[in-house]
C-alpha cells in the first residue's frame, strides 16, 4: 500500500501541472481597483464635456494617461489576452467607446448634453464589462496546484 | 485492503458529470440574461436617441456615434462572456482535480 501511495503522491501533481494550466488569469485585486477608479474619472471627466475641449485638455491627457498605464499593467498579466482586448476597445481613438467619445469632443470642440448623457450609459457599462471579468476570475487562492 | 477501483471510477464518473452539470448551468443563465438585457436595452435606446435626433436634442452625428458605440458595447459583452466562459473551464479544472483527489486519496488505507 505504502508503494500505491507513493506513486498517487508522485502521480497526482504531475496530473495538476500537466492539467490544471489555467485558461485564463486569477483575479488580480490590483486591476480590479484601476478599472474600478478609471471609470469613476472617465465618467466625471465626460460630465465637462459640455465646456471647450482646449479648457479640459490637461485633465484629459492625465486620465488618457491612467488608462495607458492601466492597459500596460493588464497587458502583461499572463493569460489575460481578452481583458487586454477589452481595453483596447473601450479606448480605441477609431472606435465609439471613450478613446472614441474623446476624439470627438476634441473635433467638435464641445457635446450636447444629451448626447454625453446617452454616451456615459455606454462608456459607463463597458467598464462595468471589465470589472465583472476580472471580479469573476478565479481567486489565486482557490487554484489547485 | 485493497483498492476497488472500478468503484472509484464509478464515483468519480458521478462526480464529474454532477460537476459539469452545475457549472454549464450556472454560466448559461448567466449568459441568457446578460443576452436579454442586451436585447431589451437597445430596443429602448433606439427609440430614446431617434426621439432626440427629431427634437434637435443630438445631432446626426451624435447618433451615428450613439449606435455605433451600442455595436461596440456589444463586443465588449461578447468578449466579457468568452472570459466567463474560460473562467468556468478553469474552475470544472480545478475542481475536477480535486475531486480526483479527495476521491483517489480518501480511498487508500493507512
Amino acid at each position: 500500500m505504502k508503494i500505491t501511495r507513493l506513486y498517487l503522491a508522485l502521480l497526482l501533481p504531475l496530473c495538476l501541472l500537466l492539467g490544471c494550466s489555467p485558461t485564463i488569469s486569477t483575479f488580480d485585486q490590483t486591476a480590479y481597483a484601476q478599472v474600478t477608479s478609471l471609470k469613476v474619472d472617465a465618467l466625471d471627466l465626460m460630465d465637462k464635456a459640455t465646456e471647450n475641449y482646449t479648457t479640459h485638455e490637461s485633465e484629459v491627457k492625465t486620465l488618457q494617461l491612467n488608462i495607458d498605464k492601466a492597459i500596460e499593467y493588464d497587458k502583461h498579466r499572463p493569460h489575460n489576452e481578452i481583458t487586454t482586448q477589452m481595453w483596447t476597445l473601450l479606448n480605441n481613438p477609431e472606435g465609439h467607446l471613450f478613446g472614441g467619445f474623446l476624439v470627438k469632443w476634441k473635433k467638435d470642440g464641445k457635446c450636447n448634453a444629451a448626447y454625453i448623457v446617452d454616451k456615459k450609459k455606454q462608456i459607463s457599462n463597458s467598464f462595468d464589462q471589465i470589472a465583472e471579468l476580472e471580479s469573476k476570475k478565479i481567486k489565486p487562492a482557490q487554484v489547485t496546484q | 485492503m485493497a483498492i476497488n477501483f472500478k468503484n472509484v471510477l464509478a464515483t468519480l464518473k458521478q462526480g464529474i458529470a454532477d460537476l459539469a452539470g452545475n457549472s454549464l448551468k450556472e454560466f448559461i443563465t448567466q449568459a441568457t440574461a446578460d443576452g436579454q438585457a442586451i436585447l431589451n436595452e437597445l430596443k429602448d435606446d433606439l427609440k430614446i436617441w431617434t426621439k432626440q435626433l427629431s427634437n434637435g436634442d443630438i445631432s446626426k452625428d451624435d447618433f451615428s456615434d450613439l449606435v455605433l458605440g451600442q455595436a461596440d458595447e456589444i463586443k465588449m459583452i461578447a468578449l466579457k462572456q468568452a472570459g466567463l466562459a474560460e473562467v468556468a473551464v478553469d474552475q470544472f479544472k480545478s475542481d475536477v482535480f480535486n475531486l480526483i483527489i479527495n476521491t483517489v486519496v480518501g480511498l487508500i488505507p493507512y
